[in-house]
């Protein structure tokens, strides 16, 4: 729709200019931007205007003024011969309507930027969270070239800028600033001193971010670098006889503002391509090849960190392998001692077991017939109240008081016998050493009912001695009992000679400390035989040493062991009060569980 | 004589002492329990009439030993060795040393019931006889030396006669002296005074 109205203004125009033309021949029609207002437009160029009729009589040629808008709709309607248009539109047209320069502008105020402030302002950084007034987001020196300086100082920095839009002219901008409006204001170079001249209100305002090179080149305080002029181009169609003939006039022109050669347009081109703005703007996806067009420096950067990363990846990899190939081979070799450690510990704690077994064999096989006499005991008595209880029945002469007593002995001598069979199938058991808190007292208590029928058939008195409040043993409890009864059988069995009232068998139990092994118990058992020769002391406790005509010298040697693994030790004494021997095993006081 | 025929138990283990004992019970006999030999030869005194049943295997002193003891002190009462592991050396030994018999636990009842009652029938004979004995050795201890030296004459078979020129006495004193002796021993015929001689032991002297 706007643009529908703008061409038929155009066209308007056109109309209305065409009257006069009639005259002569054709008029040539000029495009100029007007960024203020048509009498300023014309105002501007009638120098221009009044010098090219001068120079070319036989031409007729008229200024237009036209915004952005206009100068586009007219260029694409074919109805300018000629465009005088800002940097940056002119860089927009000459890719959109291929109209090319023949000459640039000199002696005007020059393309730059100057940023102004009343505040406290100093570099282009400051303005992050700042209002910032520019007269339109299309204007080359009252906005682009600053955003362009913003993205290349840090790219973050244009979105952080809170743009207050003002519309022309350009002195609102600083009027805004004045208004309070906003904190800083873009204007073109040399405007501020202008508008000092004129009004002292802009006193108020200073420059700021001030390159001061350029600033000393131009004779104005600039924020930003100086661009090339306003360009005087032909239109696509307007031949290049007339073109160069214009050309020329324009060189000749005399005055203050005059027309030079064409200049290098190329940093405008740059600074809108890193926009993205004009020419450059992006409509559709961004290609590989302008991609790689605008990033080419970063790609190179990018491509040689990752032929960085790769071969620092493939090193690294290589070592990784390399390392866990040698802690492979480390642990399979681990692995294979460890299963060889694992069976060979096996085996022995086998072999352990079996003999441990062994011994408790050869310890109840030594008491055999006296726990074979013992258990006779109770199932006699059982018997014998049963059949008391049949004569009873038959005879026909019984009382419920000896039938219960009967029964209740019976049961009683049943639980007996019971608990005994349990005791020395516990003891016999093989099995794995299992150590759990054990009391010592209970444990010799325990003993007695092995080791009592032995000791009774030898006409041996056991006493015992237990202190009170003795430390727990952490002891596999079986084990312990292996070792107290086969003290006790070899402290009866040595006393086969001994005359019948000095048969005593002693088993004493007392905390000990050891000096280097800490708190303990130690557990004596002291007999009154025949004692030890010094001969028999020496091999004490060794495997396969026997002095009985019956042994085979393992009862000891085990004990020992289990001792020994127990943390603790066995020794043979002399008692010095008399005969006999006394054997002490020291155990350590189990950790509190 | 006190506790006739009463049967003593003796075995170190309580409970198998009692169980032997409540079965006895039902005899309906006198039961003795004792815990030791010591026990029962300090308790036994001159008791002529009863039964021992012992355990071989017994702390301090045991069956066997018991046995021993009991021999050296003639005492009349049997003994019935029980054990609660036999073998043959040692049933030969106990059988020997007296026992009457040899009983391995647990004990056959009625075996050893039966034979309880056997030896009890016997002690209590073996006590009549004994009990007789004395009672004959009594009446000769009234015999005068005269009376006796012919009754020990008719006991070695010599006729009235003999006794006479033997003695250098003549045939009407011995018939005189014979009388009474018959008289104070209760004989009635020669024959009768013989068997009663025999009776109170004059037959080995």
């Amino acid at each position: 729709m706007t643009r529908f109205f703008i061409r038929l203004s155009v066209s308007l125009v056109a109309l209305a200019l065409a009257v006069p033309a009639a005259q002569a021949e054709e008029p040539l029609r000029i495009g100029v931007l007007d960024y203020l207002s048509t009498e300023h437009a014309l105002d501007h160029w009638r120098a221009t205007k009044t010098a090219l009729n001068r120079a070319l009589p036989e031409h007729d040629f008229r200024i237009v003024p036209l915004d952005l808008y206009g100068l586009d709709a007219a260029l694409a309607d074919h109805a300018l011969d000629f465009v005088i248009t800002n940097p940056g539109n002119y860089a927009a047209l000459e890719y959109s309507h291929h109209i090319s320069r023949i000459a640039t502008a000199e002696g005007d105020w020059p393309v730059a930027s100057t940023l102004v402030t009343n505040g406290d302002l100093e570099t282009l950084d400051d303005l992050a969270g700042r209002r910032l007034a520019i007269v339109a987001p299309e204007a080359f020196g009252g906005f682009q070239i600053v955003w362009s300086d913003m993205a290349e100082t840090d790219s973050a920095l244009a979105r952080q800028v809170d743009l207050v839009i003002t519309g022309y002219p350009m002195q609102s901008a600083a009027e805004a600033v004045l208004d309070g409006r906003a904190d800083a204001a873009v204007l073109r170079a040399c405007m501020l001193e202008d508008l000092q001249r004129k009004s002292a209100r802009f006193d108020a305002l200073h420059a700021f971010a001030v390159q001061r090179d350029v600033s000393a080149a131009i004779g104005c305080a600039s924020s930003s670098a100086v661009y090339p002029g306003w360009p005087f181009a032909k239109a696509q169609q307007t031949s290049a006889a007339l073109a160069k003939q214009v050309a020329v006039a324009l060189m000749q022109m005399e005055g203050a503002t005059g027309w030079t050669v064409p200049l290098d347009y190329q940093p405008v081109h740059d600074l809108m391509r890193k926009l993205q703005i004009g020419p450059y703007e992006r409509v559709g996806p961004v290609s590989l090849r302008e991609f790689v067009e605008d990033y080419w420096d970063w790609l190179i950067v990018f491509v040689v960190a990752l032929m960085f990363w790769a071969l620092y990846s493939v090193r690294i990899e290589t070592l990784v392998r390399r390392r866990t190939a040698a802690l492979k081979d480390a642990n399979a070799a681990l692995k294979t001692e460890m299963v060889e450690r694992k069976n060979a510990e096996e085996a022995d704690r086998q072999h352990r077991r079996e003999l441990e077994h062994v011994a408790r064999l050869s310890i109840l096989g030594e008491m055999a017939t006296s726990i074979a006499h013992e258990l006779n005991q109770p199932l006699s008595a059982i018997s014998s109240y049963a059949q008391g209880c049949l004569l009873r029945l038959k005879a026909g002469k019984f009382s419920e008081k000896d039938m219960t007593l009967a029964s209740q002995e019976v049961a009683n001598q049943a639980e007996r016998a019971s608990t005994m069979i349990k005791r020395i199938r516990a003891f016999v058991g093989k099995r794995e050493r299992q150590l759990a808190p054990v009391a010592a007292g209970a444990l010799i208590k325990d003993c007695a009912s092995i080791y009592s029928a032995s000791a009774h058939r030898a006409g041996v008195q056991v006493q015992t001695q237990i202190a009170e409040e003795l430390p727990n043993l952490m002891a596999d409890a079986v084990q312990l009992q292996q070792v107290i009864l086969n003290l006790v059988q070899n402290g009866i069995d040595a006393m086969e000679q001994t005359p019948q009232d000095q048969r005593t068998l002693t088993i004493r139990a007392e905390a000990r400390d050891d000096g280097a092994r800490g708190k303990g118990v130690a557990i004596s058992v002291r007999d009154n035989g025949q004692g030890m020769t010094a001969a028999a002391m020496d091999h004490f406790a060794e495997a396969f040493y026997t002095t009985k005509t019956e042994g085979v010298g393992l009862g000891l040697a085990l004990s020992r062991s289990i001792i020994d693994a127990h943390d603790g030790w066995m020794r043979a004494e002399q008692p010095d009060d008399g005969s006999g021997l006394r054997v002490v095993v020291w155990l350590p006081a189990g950790e509190c569980m | 004589m006190s506790e006739d025929g009463s049967i003593h138990i003796v075995d170190d283990d309580r409970a198998a002492r009692e169980g032997l004992g409540f079965l006895l019970s039902s005899l309906g006999l006198e039961i003795r329990q004792h815990g030791s030999a010591l026990d029962l030869l300090g308790t036994l005194g001159d008791q002529a009439e009863g039964c021992i049943l012992a355990d071989v295997r017994m702390p301090g002193m045991t069956g066997l030993e018991l046995l021993d003891e009991l021999k050296a002190r003639n005492c009349p009462l049997p003994v019935i060795m029980i054990t609660g592991h036999g073998d043959v050396p040692m049933a030969v030994r106990a059988m020997r040393s007296g026992a009457i018999d040899f009983f391995e636990k647990p004990v056959d009842g009625m075996a050893l019931v039966d034979r309880i009652k056997e030896a009890l029938s016997e002690s209590r004979q073996q006590a009549d006889a004994a009990r007789t004995a004395a009672a004959l050795r009594e009446r000769t201890q009234s015999l005068t030396t005269r009376e006796t030296e012919i009754a020990r004459a008719v006991l070695s078979g010599r006729q009235n006669k003999q006794i006479a020129d033997a003695l250098g006495i003549s045939l009407k004193t011995v018939e005189i002296h014979r009388h009474n002796a018959m008289d104070k021993m209760g004989a009635r015929s020669a024959a009768d005074l013989v068997r009663l001689l025999v009776a109170a032991g004059w037959a080995d002297s």
